[in-house]
């Protein structure tokens, strides 16, 4: 204990003498000398032992003296010889009791939580420092008072260690006025706030406290005369603070206060530092004790105090008595954290590769491409992705989260096992409705309402897509807003500029059915395209009435374009493309408990049985294209609306929450109401009633988006700038009901009770984005600088009350280097900034999600093999959870954004292919993917965001598996191909976490095998099958955002293509 | 070179170094004074034999009194005094239950709380209680054993189910007209004394079934047994199942807020029309049939005393004195003897006692609820206002 006492002024970041802050002093110090010997930095530092470690003044008595009674201090307290006199925590409490009791408890006010912390912290530093100078100036003008304070005064030099040089009486009055003040501050700030946040801290001290002391407050007592000049009207410097310590009287009575000079200029005590060098100390005759006796220094100040003190010695005596038998209370470190949890329910937007964004691929010039591409080859400077046609067509995949499987770096949530509303999440950022990623469709946001809304609700059939380009990193100045992971780009079939045509039907397990169409024809001036899809499944998922569980979708997309003489030095091109898509869809968010998962999991409960989604989409877009020699242009006009119903099971009326209902044990209370979800038992009581809840929704965005590039050139230097403008606006209207349902004999049944209106809001958003990227290549080495703005209003009009709308704006710097090192190898890094907006409807404090992107890297590229291993790290300052219905959420959380503090995400992406050529036209293409991701949250946090919860320091994402990985065989000839792919996707958590994970809580690792394989018949006609997880293995997709889900169970489809053989199946020549 | 005097200081200093480091040894200075964390302990594992098990110890002897009279009334299912007396068998396991009410926590409480095996819901699963289903299996053929009963959901067994096979009606059952047993005939088939029979029967085998789960817990916190009490006073450790104090400290305010959503809104507020009825709230009181709501307000302020005063022990009442808030402590019990006083003035079921300012239904609530904002307000306060720490000053 004696060691610990003698050690704390030291280690204790409260003390003055926190190591750390004398070294920082030291600098102040250093700086100072340099400063004052004009810069002469070599004198300086020959001074600098001098103005630092100042050996005259350590060996002086005084100092020895200093020493003395800090080891007496520290000592006495070690034998419970100083006693506390009182309790911040007695104080702050009861002084809130009581104004509870007097005020009432008010209604919080509606403050920030950041503002509530600077504010608190502001509030905590001036009644620090008001009191401290009230008690010093009591010190000096009390003459009992004066008597004790005078060993402090005594101190004839000054160092650091004087600040202990003080009376263990005026110890014990400065730590009462503390008590008090802190007691004061905090009890009122705790009635006022309910303790929704403390102020800001620094290593759990006082930050500004802290910071003072750490740079001034050790020059404090020194003998370095370190002014402040005019601020000196503001701030006490040090100067001032050793002109107090004058032997003059006047000099005494002066410069009272510690940080603010305020309560001085008030007061009259305010004296200018003014180059004044005072001679310390206090003249023998004015001292009460000897300047080299440490009993001396405890006692006689005491018996002078006293005898000022005359008739009230009795009062002051007795004073000293309770003192000594003072005890402080302080709280129990444990407290709950909020008044106890009621039962019930919890509270409740393709890849892009690095690149070039917008950019018309040279070999396609009717395709927006987002990575651009040599020889295949990606030239980003960070990880870039793109899948193409002819792989798409390979494995015939109708999810885009079994094609994103190959691709590293990608995290996907699985939720009705079709891809039907994907969950795609890329370097860490929430997955939940893809919401964190720029998703587009030929370069143009695709979500419903990206801004308002940034969930993306609707998904484009992989069927008819092209292209799938992933990108991240360096994509954040080219694609926004969501920029913190990277972006999504699907391409659509190009205009064609010759006959094209092409039929595929396919029939499958489960009654499943495609239905895929194109035909087209143009020239080089003008192109017609008009491409179907229609997909249908019975479902993979059984209710126990047998009705169906799938789905149907069709897809119309018509292009129409015209384009000028190509022989042109400027060519201008007009394009058209309108779609329309619709899909009815039997699904539910209702998953299995787990031990029903376990035995049956491809069961459906009876409960969610008449679950049904309906919407449909429109997308117009007109875009004008000009190139020029060095120079092209594009700008795009698009409208796109969706209309979105979906009538689901919420919640029962009653009982806890259907997420924590299903992952309980199936006894007690929760059992009853697993066996009504299942149908085995009817809803006896009110709260057993099963809510159903439609929610319809209306969606429009609208936009203007320009992208313009100029290439130049000079010698070896080369550049294309990008130069990017968009005008956004969306909306989403949004009406949500319940009915109430009983479950009767196994069914679902109308009560006929009333319908709630349980959301009634219209979200809008309006968005100004602009971006410059330049590729400045020197040689081998490229440079690839970029900046991007956005500035987003958003507006909320709930159930008829408008609120002000809400203004952000934000820079995101990037910069990328590549360079090839070799002819075969590149080597790249980057660094940007990440952004995602907040979304309308989120809590005040909400802070956009932003963060620091770091990738580093290298490319290799023979004729036969490509390797590339990408590690990443970001650094979110705050990663944001998304609150969507898939996430668990309620309804008054919708759409809202919630704080996740910072967070680390890290990893290691890697990807190898290798082509071999056999005899006969055989190839062979081997390809392998794997990714390791590590998180970590950086502070502890309560959070209502169901995949967060109570979040501890260290505690990894959800949904982030540590591991995964791709490999992919390929055996390719003119006549058939034969492909074997497997996925495997290590363990993940369904709630933040770290350590083992609760069963209940564990999504074990998964994997499937998929096979596919075509065969040409003749110039015209194709047949293909795939099977889709091949050893039909049970996976657990996810535990969102009701219970444990199925991924899709063993899936066989066969068809024929019928298609023109002119220019293959994508309509290029 | 130092002074004589600052020779003898040095030695003074030195001299109080020594006696520093020999103190503890010697026995002087000050015992650590203990911390808050301390005191949280220590109130903590007292939980468990001090409160949860004298309760038990109470409850059990209650029901098997009650498996006795119900075993007499299968010996006799036709005598009205072998009913009445398996009547006033349940009364009392009820009330004894009902100051256990209060206590769910750990293995009590519900499954979806830290340590919870919902044995509480085995024994009492109220508002979960389905009338028509516990006459369904009646008339299916009551369970033939405890291991038949404990494969049945909770709604039809436990007190709530016996209060049932009990009070019902003689030859009535809860169920509608178009459901079985009604729809099948399958009641009626069995006529009045068939029906008293396989009542009794039931109410049998439920009551051996509720022995059973009482021992079961009383197994889960007995320290010779599972010792769940060293779980709750040693959070963070081991295989408790609380992360920290913080933890084990709200299960234990949780338990004691029963009274707060239990037993003010759900069993007076909403019964007497004082609390809007809204969805999911059916506004019944509890234990209709038998018409004894009233009886139980008392037993759970009974059990909100017990875990407050930590029994004979260490409870919430001294954390608070020792933290300087005795006078909140002295607030709550005389809110609680007020309350007592208002729920001993009961003498009729709650929805006939009156939500009229005078009227006893009223005067139970309202203490109670001067209870509960304590409970909700200045207990909160005291337990969750945390105050920063002041960075060194001059003259510190």
């Amino acid at each position: 204990m004696l060691l610990q006492a003698l050690a704390e002024p030291f280690v204790d970041p409260a003390s003055r003498t926190f190591l750390p802050a004398l070294a920082a002093s030291g600098l102040v110090a250093a700086a100072w000398a340099v400063a004052r010997r004009r810069g002469a930095v070599g004198a300086a530092v020959r001074a600098l032992p001098g103005v630092l470690v100042p050996w005259r003044l350590w060996r002086h008595r005084s100092s020895r003296l200093d020493v003395q009674v800090l080891l007496v201090r520290q000592v006495l307290g070690v034998l419970g010889l100083i006693p506390a006199l009182g309790s911040a925590w007695w104080v702050a409490t009861r002084c809130a009791r009581a104004l509870d009791a007097t005020l009432g408890a008010p209604a919080v006010p509606d403050v920030p939580v950041a503002v509530q912390a600077v504010a608190y912290a502001l509030v905590l530093f001036v009644a620090w420092d008001l009191s401290r100078y009230l008690l010093h100036r009591l010190m000096h003008e009390v003459p009992a008072l004066w008597e004790v304070h005078q060993v402090h005064h005594s101190a004839e030099v000054l160092t650091p260690l004087t600040f202990f040089r003080v009376h263990p009486i005026e110890a014990m009055l400065y730590e009462l006025r503390g008590v008090v003040v802190t007691g004061l501050v905090a009890g009122g700030w705790y009635w006022l706030f309910r303790g929704e946040t403390g102020p800001v801290t620094l290593l759990g001290v006082h930050a500004l406290g802290l910071v003072a002391n750490a740079t001034t407050g050790n020059l404090r007592h020194s003998h370095l005369p370190l002014g402040f000049g005019r601020l000196e009207a503001w701030l006490v410097s040090p100067a001032q603070h050793q002109l107090h310590h004058g032997q003059e009287e006047a000099q005494q009575r002066s410069n009272y206060g510690t940080w603010l000079a305020a309560w001085d200029r008030l007061g009259g005590s305010w004296q200018p530092s003014a180059g004044a060098r005072p001679v310390f100390g206090l003249r023998a005759t004015d001292r009460n004790h000897a300047p080299d006796d440490v009993v001396s220094v405890l006692v006689r100040p005491v018996v002078a105090a006293l005898a000022r003190l005359g008739p009230r010695r009795p009062v002051a005596l007795a004073g000293l008595v309770l003192a000594a038998g003072a005890r402080a209370e302080e709280p129990p470190e444990a407290a709950p954290d909020a008044p106890p949890p009621e039962d019930g329910t919890a509270p409740e937007e393709a890849g892009t590769a690095p690149s070039e964004a917008g950019e018309e691929d040279e070999l396609d010039p009717g395709m927006v491409v987002i990575v651009e591409q040599r020889g295949g080859v990606p030239r980003a400077a960070g990880s870039a992705h793109v899948i193409g046609e002819e792989e798409l067509e390979r494995w015939e995949a109708d999810d885009i989260h079994r094609v994103l499987a190959k691709v590293p770096g990608v995290y996907v949530r699985g939720e009705d096992g079709f891809g039907l509303r994907p969950n795609i999440g890329l370097r860490g950022a929430n997955s939940d409705r893809s919401a964190k990623i720029t998703l587009m469709e030929d370069g143009i946001l695709l979500a419903p309402a990206p801004y308002a809304a940034p969930a993306a609700y609707y998904f484009p059939m992989t069927t008819r897509v092209v292209g799938v380009e992933v990108f991240k990193g360096p994509a954040a100045t080219r694609h926004g807003p969501h920029t913190v992971g990277g972006a999504i780009n699907l391409q659509t079939r190009p205009l064609p500029d010759h006959h094209v045509a092409s039929l595929d039907a396919a029939l499958g397990m489960r009654s499943s059915v495609k239905v895929h169409g194109f035909a087209g024809t143009g020239t080089d001036r003008w192109g017609l395209l008009l491409e179907g899809v229609h997909l249908g499944t019975g479902g993979f998922k059984e209710l126990d009435s047998g009705n169906p569980t799938g789905f149907e979708r069709q897809e119309l997309m018509l292009k129409a374009g015209v384009r000028g003489d190509p022989s042109r030095t400027v060519v201008h091109g007009l394009e058209l493309k309108v779609g329309y898509a619709r899909e009815q869809s039997d699904e539910t968010y209702l998953g299995l408990s787990s031990a029903d998962f376990a035995a049956t999991p491809y069961r459906r409960y009876a409960a969610s049985d008449g679950d049904r989604m309906r919407w449909q989409r429109t997308q117009a877009e007109l875009t004008w294209r000009i190139r020029g020699p060095s120079f092209d242009l594009r700008t795009t006009a698009y409208h796109h609306m969706l209309l979105r119903r979906w009538t689901k099971v919420n919640r029962f009326a009653g009982g806890p929450d259907l997420h924590d209902l299903l992952l309980a044990d199936p006894g007690g209370r929760a059992g009853v109401f697993q066996a009504i979800l299942r149908g085995d038992q009817d809803s006896a009581t009110p709260d057993e009633q099963i809510m159903v809840g439609t929610n319809d929704r209306r969606f429009h965005s609208l936009g203007l988006q320009s992208t313009a590039h100029w290439q130049a050139s000079a010698g070896p230097v080369q550049s294309r700038l990008e130069l990017g403008l968009r005008v956004h606006g969306d909306l989403v209207d949004r009406t949500h009901t319940e009915d109430p349902f009983a479950m009767v004999d196994g069914a679902r049944v109308a009560t006929g009770g009333a319908t709630l209106t349980t959301l009634d809001v219209h979200t809008e958003a309006l968005a100004l984005a602009a971006h410059a990227h330049e590729d400045l290549g020197i040689g081998p080495i490229r440079v690839l600088p970029g900046v991007r703005v956005e500035v987003v209003q958003t507006a909320v009009e709930e159930a008829g009350v408008r609120e002000d709308p809400t203004w952000r704006a934000i820079g995101l710097p990037g910069l990328g280097v590549v360079g090839q090192a070799t002819w075969w190898l590149d080597l790249f890094a980057g660094v940007h900034r990440g952004f995602s907006p907040v979304a309308p409807r989120s809590p005040a404090d909400t802070r956009p999600e932003t963060s620091w992107n770091v990738e580093a890297g290298a490319r290799a590229t023979t004729g036969s093999t490509r390797a590339e291993a990408v590690g990443f790290y970001v650094d979110y300052d705050n990663l944001t959870g998304q609150c969507t219905f898939s996430a668990g959420c309620a309804d008054d959380q919708l759409d809202a954004q919630l704080n996740g503090g910072a967070v680390d995400v890290y990893g290691v992406e890697a990807l190898v292919a290798q082509e071999i050529r056999l005899p006969h036209q055989l190839e062979l293409l081997l390809e392998g993917s794997y990714t390791w991701t590590g998180s970590r949250f950086r502070t502890g946090f309560e959070s209502s965001f169901p995949q967060f919860g109570r979040v501890e320091a260290g505690d990894a994402l959800p949904y982030v598996p540590e591991h995964q990985g791709a490999l992919r065989a390929t055996l390719g000839h003119p006549r058939f191909t034969f492909a074997l792919g497997a996925d495997l996707r290590g363990p993940m958590r369904d709630v933040a976490g770290q350590g083992d994970v609760p069963e209940d809580e564990l999504l074990p690792l998964t994997w499937t095998l998929d096979l596919a394989t075509t065969v040409v018949i003749t110039r015209f006609l194709s047949a293909y099958a795939t099977v889709s997880n091949l050893a039909d293995r049970v996976n657990l997709a996810s535990f969102r955002p009701f219970g444990a889900r199925p991924g899709m169970p063993v899936q066989v489809m066969a068809g024929l293509k019928l298609s023109l053989p002119e220019g293959g199946r994508d309509g290029r020549r | 070179m130092p002074s004589v005097r600052e020779r003898r200081s040095w030695g003074f200093v030195a001299g109080l170094c020594g006696l520093a480091v020999a103190g503890p040894f010697l026995g002087c200075g000050p015992g650590a004074e203990p911390e808050g964390n301390e005191l949280v302990d220590g109130l903590l594992e007292r939980v468990g034999p001090d409160v949860v098990l004298p309760t038990l110890a109470e409850v059990e002897p209650a029901f098997v009194a009650l498996a006795q009279a119900t075993g007499a009334w299968v010996a006799d299912p036709g005598s009205a005094d072998a009913r009445e007396a398996a009547q006033a068998a349940w009364r009392e396991a009820m009330a004894a239950w009902q100051v256990a009410e209060v206590h769910q926590l750990g293995p009590a409480a519900t499954s979806l709380r830290p340590g919870g095996r919902d044995l509480r819901d085995a024994i009492y699963s109220w508002p979960t209680t389905s009338r028509c289903r516990v006459d369904q299996a009646t008339a299916d053929g009551p369970p033939a054993d405890v291991a038949a009963v404990r494969a049945q959901l909770v709604d039809v067994r436990g007190l709530d189910a016996l209060e049932v096979l009990l009070f019902s009606p003689p030859t009535e059952n809860g169920c509608l007209p178009s459901v079985a047993p009604n729809a099948s005939g399958a009641w009626d088939a069995l006529g009045a004394d068939g029906i008293a029979a396989a009542r009794a029967a039931h109410a049998a085998v439920l009551a051996e079934d509720l022995v059973g789960q009482v021992r079961l817990l009383q197994t889960a916190w007995d320290p010779d047994g599972e010792d769940f009490g060293a779980l709750l006073g040693r959070p963070g450790v081991g295989d408790s199942p609380y992360d920290g104090e913080a933890d084990a400290l709200d299960a234990v305010y949780a338990a004691l807020f029963y009274l707060e959503l239990v037993t003010k809104d759900q069993k007076l507020g909403e019964v007497l029309g004082l609390q809007p009825c809204e969805e999911g709230c059916s506004g019944a009181p509890e234990t209709a049939l038998s018409g004894s709501s009233h009886l139980w307000i008392g037993p759970n302020l009974e059990g909100f005393r017990r875990l407050f005063h930590g029994g004979e022990g260490r409870g919430l009442d001294d954390l608070l004195d020792d933290l300087g808030h005795g006078d909140l402590a002295v607030d709550l019990e005389a809110a609680l003897d007020a309350a007592d006083l208002a729920a001993s003035a009961l003498v009729a079921p709650i929805e006939e006692s009156g939500m009229e300012p005078g009227d006893p239904g009223r005067a139970a609530y309202e203490a109670v609820k001067v209870l509960t904002d304590l409970l909700k307000g200045d207990l909160v306060t005291v337990l969750a206002l945390a105050v920063p720490q002041e960075a060194a000053g001059d003259n510190d």
